[in-house]
């Protein structure tokens, strides 16, 4: 197996080259939207020659032991802030991963905080743009009893903190930042290897019929 | 581009549906919630004016279900319509995976399906992307108005090279609803497939 990784432009349409133990393998990146970061590819050999997987896109690596430290930098964030909820999503508005306090009560529906926050980072984003900033340097919203105060990790994801009465703003943010940085450090730190996942004719066939079962067969 | 999350085992694609004014897009989405069974929907949230205008988005996460380990999760979207509302357009594509584009099918509309085409290359160009190469699908609504103009007209406009799979659609009753949703959602799936 033979691994590439190669950092991303933003408008790039580019190709590399691999030569594995069973020959040479070519792989294209036609799209390219990601606007930092770095593409993994796996090149594995089989009967049929060399099978290339791209890894989709995992916005933050967060997996293995990478995923177990981030988790308790969240926990530790919930106890030393006294939130309610921790929550990473990434810049498209989906949850990567969270955390909530034992005495919180039940969140609501978090694909819908996440896009909304996503959401209304991306329009916080855009209106910055208008008067020449490159963003908002913070994003705190505050209601009578529950409040959320969100800080970016990198330029991929997003850690929202949500907090009540219960807990004080200046607090919130200090060990939100914190949590950020530490955060950080242990994805610039991370050897975890990337899992494989098989997009094989299996999968494929899997994943038709839920879709026929979910909408119908179409026929 | 997908997003796979290692830690939930989620695969998550989003899907935007793009077309002009009240052209039926919050509609299609209110039938899929509607008529997906409760445990492979979350909540739907409509960000709309008083006049149940779409102003940001309309938002409805579906669960596909578990292949493999991995729970596969489409994120269905909405833009707003409206012209002057196309900064939020632009925002809603980022990272999308594929596109539903509702057409209306009024005569006086014809004009308006067209703009709104060329406004979603514009946009995608934004992000880097071209049409031709996200999974696309386009739906023909209202074909219930009494003077909708015939198909091929439609198609000559909007896809004159014929590339494009359509799909006749009566959204309010339902109708031709499911069908275009489930065949975008074969070309991500698919895609995904050829990628590895």
């Amino acid at each position: 197996m033979t691994r590439l990784k190669t950092p991303i432009r933003r408008t790039t349409s580019v190709s590399y080259s691999a030569v594995t133990s069973q020959g040479r393998a070519e792989i294209a990146i036609v799209e390219s939207q990601i606007f930092m970061g770095s593409v993994i590819f796996d090149v594995q050999n089989s009967n049929s020659g060399a099978i290339l997987q791209p890894m989709l896109e995992p916005s933050l690596d967060l997996y293995g032991e990478t995923f177990t430290k981030v988790d308790a930098l969240l926990n530790d964030l919930l106890t030393k802030s006294h939130a309610r909820y921790t929550i990473i999503i990434d810049l498209k508005g989906f949850v990567l991963m969270h955390s909530r306090a034992l005495w919180a009560p039940k969140p609501p529906s978090l694909d819908s905080l996440a896009t909304l926050i996503a959401s209304n980072y991306s329009a916080n984003t855009a209106i910055a743009k208008l008067f020449g900033e490159p963003g908002f340097k913070e994003m705190v919203q505050q209601g009578n009893e529950v409040g959320t105060y969100v800080e970016e990790i990198g330029e991929k994801a997003l850690l929202v903190t949500v907090f009540d009465s219960s807990a004080a703003l200046g607090r919130v943010k200090l060990f939100t930042r914190k949590a950020v940085d530490h955060i950080k450090q242990v994805l610039s730190e991370s050897t975890d290897e990337v899992p494989q996942v098989e997009f094989d004719q299996n999968w494929s066939d899997s994943t038709e019929a839920l879709l026929d079962g979910l909408f119908g067969s179409g026929e | 581009m997908s997003t796979i999350n290692f830690s939930a085992k989620e695969i998550n694609f989003k899907i935007v549906y793009y077309g002009p004014g009240l052209s039926g897009k919050t509609t299609n989405l209110k039938r899929i919630y509607d008529q997906v069974p409760g445990e492979s929907k979350g909540e739907m949230v409509s960000l709309a004016t008083e006049d149940e205008r779409t102003l940001f988005f309309d938002f409805l996460p579906l669960d596909l279900g578990k292949v493999n380990g991995f729970k596969t999760r489409f994120h269905l979207y909405t833009v707003p319509g409206q012209v002057f509302y196309n900064s939020s357009r632009k925002l809603i594509l980022r990272g999308v995976d594929g596109i539903v584009f509702v057409a209306d099918s009024a005569p006086n509309r014809l004009r308006a399906n067209a703009e709104s085409l060329r406004n979603l290359r514009d946009n995608l160009t934004e992000y880097n992307l071209k049409l031709s190469e996200i999974p696309y699908v386009i739906q023909l609504n209202k074909r219930d108005l009494p003077d909708a103009l015939p198909v091929p007209m439609i198609k000559q406009v909007l896809d004159p090279k014929n590339s494009v799979e359509m799909f006749e659609a009566v959204a309010s009753e339902f109708k031709g609803v499911f069908e275009p949703l489930r065949a975008v959602s074969k070309l991500v799936l698919e895609r995904v497939q050829q990628r590895a």
